[in-house]
């Protein structure tokens, strides 16, 4: 037997992650302020920024011809704390947010949470990460990635490695790349301790916020407990390896920190929308549709509302998604998305091959689920229907309409995607859904005019 | 559990146990060993199995033999490459690198 056991790379790894996430709480001040209510979302943010760090490890130091390590790691690092601590935004109180003594329901609702991450936990943990998508994508080009400490050319010019579609973002590989550089090795199993790390911030982010915004801890926990046990997304089966889980946590960010933008809750949110936008854009494509989805909203409220369009949350937005598009271009080369083609709407058959997409996704997607899906709708339309639940709603259907849209492009039929691509990418909105229809459950109805008043630093939020 | 069977085993145990080499454990197996028996400065390996489809094993092989370029297909390797053939007969004239459980790596002659 050569090399070490599981445990010993697993708690390498833990260990980056976590230190990853200590540094990550370093710059979070800039991004959420201190203060009563804040704990579980700045933990959450903490990982993100964590995550963003070991990513910008690699390509800071790709573009110097560098080898990224511990040293650059931490250097970058301390640069960001400086800077965090130069614009650390002002300690604000978000009452609704503190966590007071769980009621009975609340104590299971955390229990069925805390289950379901460990359940996900242990089966991520089953055996080193292998569904196809990994091995063909993600994985090869993380591997490769951390192999040559270079972007390697081949797998986005050579033909040959056209099935690792080189028109993804890669986010995901440059992350993996990331672990890989500060562990010293390519370990693909260890690795796998990303997926539960990436739920567990999910779970944070959701409760945090919903609570901080003032839902009871109840909805907050119930909706962790429905995100936690939904396999559909976390499942090493289904998802594992690819880019679906880190999307969902990043589709949540922006969402959340969209909502808190519109709203005008603290000192912070733009900030974490461009953060947010940073994450999500680079890993997958349906980021940057996100980012964009997010924009039309926010010129429809801005026209609605017969206010100007506010440039900060219109540059946190687009410069994300504009910023990753043409850097992928530049650095990777243009590539057409395969198994596409977007020219078939011009087509005379296109109003069949819109009607065949409609049927699979109806019959691949929604007659096996027919319950699930009856009790969602339940509880959309019989939700309140404060801001927020539109703005996250709003968000989740121009995505989902998207995903069920695409498949008639698909050159390979839509029966085809449907089945492969289709459930996982919109298991993907589950954590922004459940955020939008928990806010409808859970947050007091305000007025669309008491949303336009910015919430006194002391105050309650939400 | 397949957690508490294989945690002691070493990364190459574990993969081995898993179910990414299902579809033919014995292809995996000589992949494995192709990669320690790459001669030094090996610049690209052509895959010749014609057996292992892509999404049951042809990929695998090919994100595990990373960061070295592998081609699958039956094209004469280009100076520094080697050919890893499995599952037919190797053909007539080629250098023999080294013979491997299921197939060899070659090179032409």
């Amino acid at each position: 037997m050569t090399g070490p056991g599981l445990w010993p790379s697993l708690a390498a790894v833990a260990g980056i992650l976590l230190f990853a996430t200590a540094c990550g709480g370093l710059l979070v001040r800039a991004l959420l302020p201190r203060g009563a209510g804040w704990r579980i979302e700045r933990a959450a943010w903490s990982v993100a920024i964590g995550f963003l760090l070991l990513a910008v490890n690699v390509v800071l130091c790709f573009s110097l011809r560098l080898r990224p390590g511990w040293i650059s790691f931490v250097l970058i690092s301390a640069m960001g704390a400086v800077l965090a601590h130069r614009f650390a935004l002002p300690r604000t109180d978000a009452l609704s947010g503190v966590w007071r003594r769980l009621s009975p329901l609340g104590w299971i609702l955390l229990v069925l949470s805390a289950g379901g991450a460990v359940i996900y936990l242990l089966w991520s943990l089953e055996e080193p990460l292998a569904s196809n998508d990994y091995f063909a994508i993600w994985g090869l080009k993380g591997k490769s990635l951390y192999g040559d400490a270079a972007i390697p050319g081949r797998l986005f010019d050579w033909p040959q490695y056209a099935f690792s579609n080189p028109a993804y973002p890669i986010g995901l590989p440059i992350l993996y790349a990331g672990v890989a550089f500060l562990l010293g090795r390519w370990d693909d199993h260890a690795m796998a301790l990303l997926f539960p790390f990436f739920q567990a911030a999910t779970l944070l982010a959701l409760a945090g916020w919903l609570k901080r915004r003032g839902s009871s801890s109840t909805i907050a926990l119930a909706a962790d407990a429905l995100v936690a046990s939904f396999a559909a997304l976390y499942s090493p089966v289904m998802t594992g390896g690819m880019a679906e889980v880190p999307a969902a946590f990043t589709f949540l960010l922006v969402g959340v920190a969209f909502c808190d933008c519109l709203e005008k809750t603290d000192g912070g949110p733009v900030r974490r929308l461009a953060l947010a936008g940073l994450l999500a854009a680079p890993v997958k494509n349906e980021g940057v549709f996100l980012l964009g989805a997010a924009f039309g909203l926010l010129v429809l409220w801005s026209l609605w509302k017969r206010r100007k369009l506010g440039w900060r949350v219109s540059a946190a937005l687009l410069l994300p998604a504009l910023g990753s598009y043409l850097l992928h271009r530049a650095v990777l080369g243009g590539h057409a998305l395969r198994a596409f083609d977007f020219g078939l709407i011009w087509k005379p058959g296109f109003a069949g091959l819109l009607r065949d997409a409609f049927r699979e996704a109806f019959e691949q997607l929604v007659v096996p689920f027919w319950l699930a899906v009856a009790a969602l709708l339940f509880l959309v339309v019989f939700a309140g229907k404060p801001p927020a639940f539109g703005f996250l709603m709003g968000l989740a259907g121009a995505s989902l309409a998207a995903y069920l849209v695409l498949p008639a492009f698909c050159t390979l039929g839509p029966a085809w995607l449907v089945h492969w691509t289709s459930g996982r990418i919109i298991s993907a909105l589950a954590p922004i859904a459940a955020a939008g229809i928990a806010a409808g459950w859970g947050f007091p109805i305000s007025t669309l005019e008491k949303v336009d008043q910015p919430i006194p630093p002391g105050a309650a939020a939400g | 559990m397949t957690l508490r069977r294989t945690a002691g085993l070493d990364l190459r145990g574990r993969r081995m146990a898993g179910r990414g080499p299902a579809f033919d454990r014995r292809f995996f197996e000589l992949v494995l060993a192709a990669r320690e028996a790459l001669p030094p400065g090996t610049r690209g390996i052509v895959l010749d199995a014609p057996s292992i489809p892509e999404w049951g094993g042809r990929f695998l092989a090919i994100y595990e033999l990373a960061p070295i370029p592998v081609v699958a297909g039956t094209a004469r390797p280009q100076p520094g490459w080697v050919t890893l053939v499995y599952g037919r007969p190797w053909p007539p004239g080629w250098k023999l690198l080294r013979a491997l459980p299921g197939g060899a790596l070659l090179t032409p002659s």
